[in-house]
């Protein structure tokens, strides 16, 4: 059986419209703002954190992550999004998971007209998840990386 | 065989005088900035080696029969070269950042005012007005309608003034960001611009370069060719049905008339004609022009951000010249040494884009005046 449930969410500002389809599978389809992704559920962080849904719906691979329950409820950081500022080719990527950064770090650079941009951290902290590989496409917008700030 | 014949082998080298060893020197210090700085090398390096080859004694190679005397004729004279160029800019121009962006096509617009400066700066020095106006038009560091300009207008400068532009084409980088940083408050530099990007219809893409020349022929009809060659290329682009003829346009086309345009300008240089007090003063009143489109482009920015209630970064107007890309980039740069979250490049590349056609326009409006 497939349940729908559309969700209308506002997270750090950005408006995301998501559909969430469920066939009782431990996969689910999420349609954020008109784009479908695959998301396998992490069983405990569904029956636990039900109120997570947030973050599944907005950063699929966040679910996979080991504890994203922790990140969302750890004391004074905030899970944040760096986006793409233009439309461009991602050249290099400079961060991993669970990388400290600092607030000016180079996290990725994007070549935009055939200029290469780095993308700096607007502020520290630690980086959850890198959402780009090199010599993706991305839109205008798009997020890059997730990082927990500090 | 007659022992004097051989005498014959050895004449060149007594016909030598200082200036053609001057000028070989020039020449070999352009190809040298051109192979070891790759300062614009796809000119001056061709440029470089004809002003070499023309100043060897007694090849006739710049004579009315010679290859590159018939080069010049055939190639600068009827000002085929030049304008064949501007069909490979025209197809290898975006004139999207411009459409999505149509009020940039203002500082497209101010950053010519310095054209227009130094023309009067060039008159008061004592250049007759054609010398002036060919000076002039370096100043939006657009190399092609500099050459197209001055071979109709002042083609006894075009040498020096074919160097002068596409030297600074290539510094840029090295004499915006100074001004750029002189005229604009920190405070102002750090306005933040988000981009929406927008779909152009392709419609609109083709109708543009198409109304353009319509419009700025009707204004100034002398300008036919030269934006006419260059929406034409644009027109090539957009269509998207005739890749080869673009393909051909960006590459086989441009790279073959810069080939014989650099070689022909660079054998119009002679002592006579280059080692004068004129080509010393075309540098400087180049530079002058160069750093006065900068400033009017900035001061027309600081309009922009009263006007938008400092919504505006007057960067940006920086980008109002025809160096493309080089001069959004240098907007882009000194815009994040300030605040490394902003992002001006894509604002930076309308207004640059409106440069391109505004430094066009500007020529064509020379022309038209002064023709």
């Amino acid at each position: 059986m497939t349940t729908k449930k559309r969700l209308l969410l506002t997270v750090d500002g950005k408006n995301y419209d998501v559909l969430v389809e469920d066939d009782g599978t431990s996969s689910v389809t999420v349609v954020v703002n008109g784009k479908k992704i695959a998301v396998n559920i992490n069983e405990q962080a569904a029956t636990e954190q039900p109120n997570a849904a947030p973050v599944v719906s907005e950063t699929p691979q966040l679910v996979q992550a080991e504890e994203p329950q922790k990140k969302v409820q750890g004391s004074g950081s905030v899970v944040r999004q760096v986006y793409a500022p233009m439309p461009g080719t991602i050249s290099s990527i400079e961060v991993r998971p669970n990388q400290k950064i600092a607030k000016g770090d180079s996290l990725c650079h994007l070549e935009a007209m055939k200029m290469n941009n780095a993308i700096h951290a607007p502020e520290a902290g630690i980086i959850v998840e890198v959402l780009v590989v090199i010599n993706q496409t991305v839109k205008n917008g798009e997020v890059l990386v997730v990082y927990e700030s500090r | 065989m007659n022992l004097a014949d051989l005498a014959t082998l050895i004449q060149a080298p007594y016909h030598l005088t200082p200036g053609h060893l001057v000028m070989m020197a020039v020449g070999l210090l352009l190809i040298y900035l051109a192979v070891s700085k790759e300062y614009e090398p796809v000119l001056l390096l061709p440029i470089g080696m004809g002003a070499v080859l023309a100043n060897l004694p007694l090849t006739g190679i710049t004579d009315e029969h010679g290859l590159l005397g018939m080069f010049y004729q055939i190639g600068i004279e009827t000002e085929v070269l030049p304008l064949l160029i501007f069909i490979g800019v025209g197809a290898m121009t975006d004139f999207g950042p411009l459409l999505e962006n149509p009020k940039m096509a203002l500082l497209g617009a101010a950053g010519q005012l310095g054209i227009f400066g130094t023309l009067l700066f060039a008159l008061f020095l004592g250049f007759p007005m054609n010398q002036a106006a060919s000076i002039g038009i370096i100043g939006a560091i657009d190399g092609p309608t500099s050459i197209y300009v001055a071979s109709l207008l002042a083609p006894e400068l075009l040498g020096p003034i074919a160097v002068v532009a596409y030297s600074y084409m290539s510094l840029v980088p090295i004499i915006q960001p100074p001004v750029m940083r002189l005229l604009t408050t920190k405070k102002e530099r750090q306005v933040r611009m988000p981009y929406q990007a927008r779909e152009i219809s392709r419609r609109v893409r083709v109708a543009f370069p198409i109304c353009v020349t319509v419009l700025t022929s009707l204004i100034a009809p002398v300008a036919a060719p030269l934006i006419g060659m260059l929406m034409f290329g644009n027109v090539l682009r957009e269509s998207l049905v005739v890749p080869s003829l673009v393909k051909a346009a960006q590459n086989e086309l441009i790279n073959l008339a810069t080939l014989f345009l650099g070689l022909t300008i660079g054998s119009t240089m002679t002592a006579a004609s280059f080692l004068t007090m004129e080509t010393l003063m075309i540098l400087g009143m180049g530079l002058a022009a160069f750093v006065m489109d900068t400033v009017a482009g900035l001061l027309f920015g600081k309009l922009l951000y009263v006007l938008t209630g400092r919504k505006f970064n007057p960067l940006i107007g920086a980008a109002g010249i025809s160096a493309f890309p080089m001069s959004a980039r240098v907007v882009q740069r000194v815009g994040q040494e300030t605040d490394d979250q902003n992002f001006l490049l894509m604002h930076a590349m309308g207004a640059n884009t409106a440069g391109q056609l505004g430094s066009v326009v500007a020529g064509g409006v020379v022309l038209a005046l002064l023709t």
